[in-house]
């Protein structure tokens, strides 16, 4: 693959993104600056693949622009029928863009499309297929509804893409786009550290080091050492916006296939994430997105008979907390439905029949594999892709998802990210004399068990009861398969930690003492010891040792697997 | 003996470093590795322990800011535990990135042509043969030649079941 064809391929992808955004603020805005935009990403789009030797490519964006270009002169105004033509044009775009890396002869059929873009062109008045009456021919038992047929082969695409996205992730050099002001910003800090350590350097020569003006001067340097890890790390993030701006599309195509209105509300879109982790995002919230409307939505007349406004709203919510990122997305519709869920769980032997589950603990219920309330499946949430995988797909980004849901009211689902896959606090702790590191965002409370009440549960498994809940408290030391330094004399006055296993259960693990919270830098742990469950990865502590970084909702999950 | 280990990068000579061989010992017997594998010799510094590991993994350590694992030959090889404490990590660049490994101590670089390395498959030694790639005769002594990758790259260090692996 060229070079220069690579860059243009970029380059596409982000004129397809602009393209999008563009037509669908067309829908709800057509004013002559959306018009001349979406002509703009047209023409430069038609100007560069033609100058690239791309010929089909730049004919097939011509015939788009000379649509355009009626409409700019006003020959031609703008109709749910061009939106909806418009919105074709980015799929094949996208798809051509997508594919031409692999094969550079590619081109996508668009013979069908191309003859609506010139009937609109022509000032036809074109419905979509499906509502004009077909000629039957004589030998004619099959019409096909086309639109029907994109969406269809859209969402498979989408199920082959989610694999195929796992794959193409190792090999090819991935690049971003960073914002100039930031390298410059960068390089300003870095000519600072360079500055401040010639000066250190002078110190030393001339034997000054310790003295209070060399210590001034480390100090500087340390602060310019910070300024250029922030910045740097800064490089790494990216707007979660064109992610939201994505589920617009998604809702409009999903409200209008199901019959249902629904109004998105998107804030906190300026919100910035490392860039793995917005891109990895992305599944996830359009799985959680079609699932709303699939499952949790009501039709509009469903809504009027329940007292609710007839449009429903979804609001997809990011919000910057002091270390990590919460993303909301909420709906009012139906809300879970506890007694289907425990019912579907008891049917699949996920639990007993007599096991009673707090109402939190029946709605994660959902993120069991294998548990999907709807039998019948839509290609809409797809087969088998149940919501397990937005589990794995958000904690493999250290993130943690919750629900809340409350039935006829409406569901509310949680996402919390780390900032920074690279960087985030942590809580050093120690355990038998090791020191050991969890990021903060899996911690929900640090509890001192001699102020607690622990009571004896079997005679086993010791419990706590925090403010009228009961918890199971385990060791860490025991979890690793150490062996502990507690004695049943200390056992019960040790620091214990509080966080929520996979189940939704709340559960507590004591350390032998709580050091103190650090920005951890996280490196990966050698190649062949991918995969420790439990162990996410390691750091090197302040004073130069490694320390094992943990999760532990895994752990617990892990040590229960392997009682059972 | 200690000896001066050369810098491997600047060799440049591809087929002078074909039969180059760092020689260390390790309990009793003398061991060669491919030189241009090794990266660099270094004390024993302090090992963090890994929960759910191989026994022989002895631990991670800070290598300038990357945490890189150590294998401890001795107990692979079945060997008893060294308990002198001033062993030697060599770090190597292997296929999935820099491991270490602690042997006794570090002996020569040394250079053997195909005559002097017997490769029958017949060698009866400590070390399995699928690590072995021959023994190197020189004067009166023999040096097991391994082959590092075989040895410490392609197993799985991971002490835990599939069922309970992340992922499985």
């Amino acid at each position: 693959m060229d070079n220069i064809i690579a860059i243009f391929l970029e380059e596409a992808s982000q004129a397809v993104e602009s393209w999008e955004q563009t037509v669908l603020e067309l829908e709800s805005n057509p004013s002559t600056e959306n018009v001349q935009l979406l002509f703009r990403i047209a023409h430069n789009l038609k100007g560069s693949s033609l100058s690239l030797g791309l010929k089909d490519f730049g004919n097939f964006i011509h015939k788009v622009e000379e649509l355009i270009t009626k409409i700019k002169n006003g020959a031609l105004n703008i109709t749910k029928d061009s939106i909806s033509v418009f919105l074709e044009v980015e799929s094949a775009l996208r798809d051509w863009v997508e594919n031409l890396p692999g094969n550079s002869n590619y081109k996508p059929d668009t013979t069908v499309l191309e003859s609506r873009i010139a009937a609109l062109a022509d000032g036809e008045d074109i419905k979509a297929p499906a509502e004009r009456a077909p000629e039957p021919e004589e030998d004619e038992g099959i019409v096909f509804n086309l639109e029907e047929l994109a969406k269809l082969q859209r969402a498979s695409e989408e199920r082959v893409k989610i694999v195929e996205k796992s794959n193409n992730k190792k090999g090819a050099e991935e690049a971003v786009r960073v914002a100039l002001s930031k390298l410059d910003t960068l390089l300003n800090f870095v000519g600072e550290v360079v500055l401040n350590y010639k000066f250190m350097e002078r110190f030393r020569e001339e034997g000054n080091l310790g003295t209070q003006v060399a210590e001034a001067a480390l100090a500087q340097l340390g602060k310019a050492v910070n300024e250029v890890q922030d910045v740097a790390l800064t490089l790494r993030m990216f707007p979660i916006a064109p992610h939201f701006q994505k589920m617009q599309r998604i809702v409009r195509d999903l409200s209008t296939s199901q019959g249902k209105e629904i109004q998105l509300n998107l804030v906190g879109q300026e919100v910035e994430l490392d860039k793995m982790i917005v891109d990895a995002l992305g599944d996830p919230l359009t799985h959680i997105i079609r699932n709303a409307v699939d499952h949790g939505i009501e039709t509009p007349e469903e809504r009027e008979a329940s007292g609710k406004p007839r449009a429903a709203r979804i609001s997809l919510e990011a919000e910057q907390k002091e270390s990590h990122v919460e993303i909301r997305i909420s709906d009012d519709g139906r809300g879970l439905n506890k007694e289907r869920l425990l019912k579907k769980a008891r049917e699949k032997k996920l639990i007993s029949f007599d096991q009673k589950l707090t109402d939190s603990e029946v709605h994660h219920l959902i993120f069991h594999s294998g548990f999907s309330t709807r039998d019948v499946v839509t290609d809409v949430s797809g087969r088998g892709v149940g919501m397990d995988v937005v589990k794995k797909a958000v904690e493999a980004l250290k993130g943690s998802i919750a629900i809340r849901s409350e039935e006829g009211r409406g569901t509310t689902f949680i996402l919390t990210l780390p900032l920074s896959l690279s960087i985030f606090k942590g809580l050093v702790v120690e355990s038998n004399n090791e020191r050991y590191v969890v990021p903060v965002t899996q911690l929900k409370e640090i509890v001192d068990l001699s102020r607690a009440k622990v009571e004896s549960h079997m005679g086993r498994e010791k419990i706590i009861n925090l403010r009228g809940v009961l918890l199971p408290v385990r060791s860490l030391a025991e979890l690793l398969g150490r062996r502990t330094t507690e004695t049943e004399a200390t056992k019960d006055h040790l620091p214990s930690l509080v966080t929520q296993s996979s189940t939704g259960q709340k559960m507590t693990i004591r350390v032998d003492r709580v050091l103190e919270e650090q920005s951890v830098v996280l490196k990966k742990l050698p190649h062949k010891l991918e995969g420790l469950p439990g162990i996410t990865g390691a750091t090197i502590l302040k004073d130069g040792e490694p320390a094992i970084i943990l999760n532990l909702s895994e752990l617990l999950e892990a040590r229960a697997a392997y009682a059972s | 003996m200690q000896a001066e280990i050369t810098d491997t990068s600047t060799v440049n000579n591809q087929s002078e470093l074909d039969d180059r061989y760092l020689v260390f010992r390790l309990g009793g017997e003398l061991y060669g590795v491919a030189l241009d594998t090794v990266r660099e010799v270094m004390k024993r510094a302090a090992l963090k322990r890994m929960p759910f590991v191989v026994k022989h993994f002895a631990g991670v350590m800070n290598l300038r800011g990357q945490v890189i694992g150590v294998i401890d030959l001795r107990l692979k090889f079945g060997l008893p535990v060294s308990t002198e404490g001033n062993e030697l990590i060599l770090v190597t660049e292997l296929g999935s990135g820099l491991l270490g490994t602690i042997v006794d101590d570090v002996v020569s670089v040394a250079q053997y042509d195909e005559g002097q390395i017997d490769r029958s498959t017949k060698i009866e030694s400590k070390v399995p043969t699928k690590f072995l790639k021959g023994i190197a005769k020189s004067d009166d002594t023999l040096v097991y030649l391994i082959d590092l990758t075989e040895c410490l790259d392609s197993e799985d260090l991971r002490a835990v079941s599939a069922a309970v692996r992340k992922g499985a």
